[in-house]
């Protein structure tokens, strides 16, 4: 096996990095909407309300993972 | 990606003056048309309530007349209907009163007849019996026996009578 | 494939003493254009006021219905009604950054790959000028608060016990830090997918391009209000320091 080249080893850390934060991001996300699932069951009046608290929430959870995609995206185009 | 001062100021200098013409020019004539509009949104409402009530009380008070008005029409025909029935009885009195008036005229109407029938009888019989018997007995009585026998004959028509 | 396309922009840079200055010229032509449309749409909608309001004056009504409700929500009625506009100018700038860059894209290339140019961008897709946002907005925050009262202000480091202090200065920096980052790398992300997109063969990437536009454009009016949210619970974090 050949040594890997700088390059492809940022590739590599950059797909590490967006895998996890896709998983992180996405159970984060999962637990939001479940739970603005099982609000709007109890109450559907309530739902507009819900609808932007959830929005809101699924916005302020994807904060780091968005944050490490773009750090992710930046190792595997080779540009930080 | 690399720190770039000058990008930043520029940034910093666009957005700030942004804020400062927007909020001047844009935003507050705007916000105050929006407040204006509310204030008069407002105002009608209050107006819309206030024509609202006074248009009830003047239901209120032509429901008011016009129960007072229904109430006097059932008076008025109440107090004919009783008019009506007391000039019927009186109608009714006054014609009693005038039949056993009536009944009362002709009762002593007829008896005053009748007494004036009898005397004429009574007359009538007393020349008719001294005719009669003068006839018969074709004698002279004297005045004394003549008396004596037309009351004799009174006395027995009356007893007849 | 070009990868560096994406960061490859004209710069414009000199000296100032000892302090290099360097200016993007991409995200400056994208700043101007933004700036000259929320300009623009204002003055527009506020060129002949309505009672009844109709076109552009309702929509931009309903705009700052909406960022006047941002701004209720974190402070008392009185002091909310000064940074109505600054709310609608925050907002709409915002979201009109994010969306300039899904318009279209110019590149110029001389001769091979490597000297590609992109000259259309969002300025929120890049750090500085988002950072330069965030930073001014805490700076405005802290000075709002020194203003109110310096004591209270000092006083809120210290709070509840005298050893946190290193903590709310990690607090303190970490704000603008986080809310600037956040901005810019959604957009960021969403426009390097784009690129990445565009590159494919349009027969295989035509219909996920479409999805991630019409995402993309969502996702830019969201971070705009969480954006705007955020500016406005630090702004009223140091004007509200509570006895």
């Amino acid at each position: 096996m050949e040594q890997l080249s700088m390059e492809q080893l940022n590739v590599i850390a950059g797909a590490i990095m967006i895998t996890i934060a896709a998983l992180a991001g996405g159970f984060g996300n999962a637990m939001v909407i479940s739970r603005f699932i099982e609000g709007v069951a109890r109450q559907p009046e309530a739902r507009a309300t819900l609808l932007v608290q959830a929005i809101l929430g699924v916005a302020l959870v994807e904060v780091i993972p968005i944050i490490a995609v773009a750090f992710g995206i930046m190792k595997v185009l080779n540009i930080l | 990606m690399q720190f770039e001062l000058g990008t930043m100021l520029f940034q910093l200098g666009a957005f700030v003056l942004l804020v400062l013409l927007v909020s001047k020019f844009g935003s507050r004539p705007i916000i105050n048309m929006m407040k204006k509009r509310q204030d008069h949104i407002q105002q009608q409402i209050t107006s819309a309530e206030e024509s609202r009530k006074e248009a009830e009380s003047l239901l209120q008070q032509q429901k008011e007349v016009l129960e007072q008005a229904r109430l006097e029409a059932k008076e008025m025909i109440a107090r004919a209907k009783r008019q009506k029935e007391k000039e019927a009885e009186e109608i009714i009195l006054q014609a009693k009163i005038r039949a056993d008036q009536l009944v009362k005229e002709a009762t002593r109407e007829i008896e005053l007849e009748k007494e004036k029938a009898l005397s004429q009888l009574r007359d009538q019989v007393g020349l008719l019996s001294v005719q009669l018997t003068s006839k018969l007995l074709e004698k002279e009585v004297s005045d004394v026996e003549q008396t004596k026998l037309v009351d004799r004959y009174l006395e027995q028509v009356g007893r007849v009578q | 494939m070009n990868r560096k396309r994406m960061d490859k922009t004209e710069k414009l840079s000199f000296q100032l003493g000892e302090i290099p200055v360097v200016f993007d010229i991409p995200v400056m032509i994208a700043t101007t254009v933004a700036f000259l449309v929320v300009l623009a749409l204002s003055l527009l909608a506020a060129r002949n006021l309505t009672m009844v309001p109709t076109g552009l004056q309702n929509f931009i009504e309903m705009i700052i219905d909406f960022t006047s409700g941002i701004v209720r929500t974190n402070m008392d009625e009185k002091t909310a009604s000064r940074f109505y506009g600054f709310a609608f100018t925050l907002f709409v700038y915002v979201v009109v950054s994010n969306e300039l860059g899904l318009m279209f894209n110019v590149v110029t290339s001389e001769g091979n790959h490597q000297n590609a140019y992109a000259w259309w961008k969002s300025p929120t897709a890049d750090i500085n000028a988002v950072f330069s946002l965030a930073i001014a907005i805490t700076l405005f925050a802290h000075l709002l608060g020194v203003i109110k009262s310096p004591k209270l202000y000092l006083r809120e480091y210290f709070k509840p016990y005298w050893w946190m202090f290193p903590l709310h200065i990690i607090d303190e920096v970490a704000k603008p830090l986080t809310h600037g980052m956040r901005l810019w790398a959604n957009i960021f992300a969403g426009e390097v997918l784009v690129i990445v997109l565009l590159q494919m063969n349009w027969l295989f990437a035509g219909a996920p391009l479409m999805v991630w536009i019409g995402y993309s454009l969502f996702v830019g009016v969201v971070q705009a209000y969480v954006f705007t949210i955020l500016a406005f619970i630090y702004l009223s974090q140091k004007i509200s320091t509570h006895d």
